[in-house]
């Protein structure tokens, strides 16, 4: 059986669409939004990532043996996951064994990019944990594909590194 | 090979599509599809039967190298005249093939599997279809199945 063609996008495309998608939720006046619209924007943001990232790890995972435990979920997201969407792996993984797991990802991708002015320091962290839900979403719709229900938070340390915690809820 | 009827069933152990295929059209009745999701559902105490002795196998022979658990089942079980092959992907979707036919390679069976499975995939992969749902409004999919099995191309 011959091997389906790999199908590539240009990071840039990739980049702004997703810039573009917390545009398209929050509008265009990042400054002057209400805590609430923000929760709002990001379950938004959140929601898509979710959708693409279920249906991502059904393709990645065609070729790949099954996994036994929870933890092989989470290194393959690490891995094979992160480094088909973001072309890099995740920089630290750390868990305390009970379910939940710290993925660190000291360059992100989209972060990357961003450099507040001076006077928005303030609400930078706000907004670029904004622009992180996408990735969360990914993790947890690639997590609900394989059947393991999870939360994922953000934190967003100094840019444009950030690091997701995600708390597995055991089934059963 | 002469398949008998196909079966995509999702992660929570729900039909996603099951579908039966004879060469005489009074043998597509209600009965007889009946009676092939009855042997799916039969064939997934089987498929955790065989998901569980890889799992176990695994864990005895290496533990360095991790466990290598293949998609590929194997013939799960016979019954009456047909036999019932498995395959599970590793987000928990499960494909059941029935045939009656006496001698088929498992690497031909593999090869089907994987086959059907990528078509799944394109299919979920599908944005106006909704994940973990039924199959049978997705034309695309049904198309490209009844190609597989018409033009036996495994």
């Amino acid at each position: 059986m011959a091997a389906a063609p790999h199908k590539e996008v240009a990071e840039t495309c990739f980049s702004y669409l997703q810039m573009e998608l917390v545009e398209l939720v929050i509008g265009s006046d990042v400054s002057s939004v209400s805590t609430v619209e923000l929760q709002r924007a990001s379950r938004k943001i959140e929601a898509v990532g979710f959708q693409v990232g279920q249906r991502l790890a059904e393709r990645y995972t065609k070729d790949t043996p099954r996994f036994a435990e929870t933890i092989d979920v989470i290194k393959f997201i690490c891995k094979d996951f992160w480094f088909e969407i973001y072309r890099k792996q995740i920089d630290r993984l750390q868990t305390n064994n009970r379910g939940v797991f710290m993925l660190q990802d000291n360059r992100n991708r989209l972060l990357a990019r961003c450099s507040p002015s001076l006077e928005r320091r303030g609400n930078a962290k706000q907004v670029a944990a904004l622009y992180a839900r996408f990735p969360a979403g990914l993790i947890r719709g690639a997590l609900s594909c394989f059947n393991v229900t999870a939360s994922v938070s953000i934190e967003v340390g100094e840019l444009p590194s950030c690091e997701f915690t995600v708390k597995v809820q055991e089934s059963k | 090979m002469v398949l008998a009827s196909i079966a995509v069933i999702g992660k929570e152990h729900n039909p996603l599509y099951i579908r039966a295929f004879s060469r005489s059209q009074q043998d597509q009745s209600e009965e007889s599809l009946l009676r092939f999701h009855f042997i799916v559902h039969t064939a997934l105490d089987f498929v955790e039967d065989k998901i569980a002795a890889q799992r176990n196998a695994a864990q005895g022979s290496s533990s360095s190298s991790g466990p290598k658990l293949d998609p590929y089942l194997g013939l799960l079980y016979p019954i009456e005249d047909l036999r019932v092959y498995g395959y599970a992907s590793t987000s928990k979707v499960k494909f059941i093939a029935v045939l009656d036919d006496e001698d088929v390679k498992d690497a031909q069976m593999n090869a089907f599997f994987r086959r059907l499975h990528g078509l799944y995939v394109d299919t979920v992969c599908n944005p106006f279809h909704p994940p973990n749902t039924e199959l049978y409004d997705c034309a695309k999919f049904q198309r490209q199945v009844d190609r597989l099995v018409d033009a036996g191309l495994y």
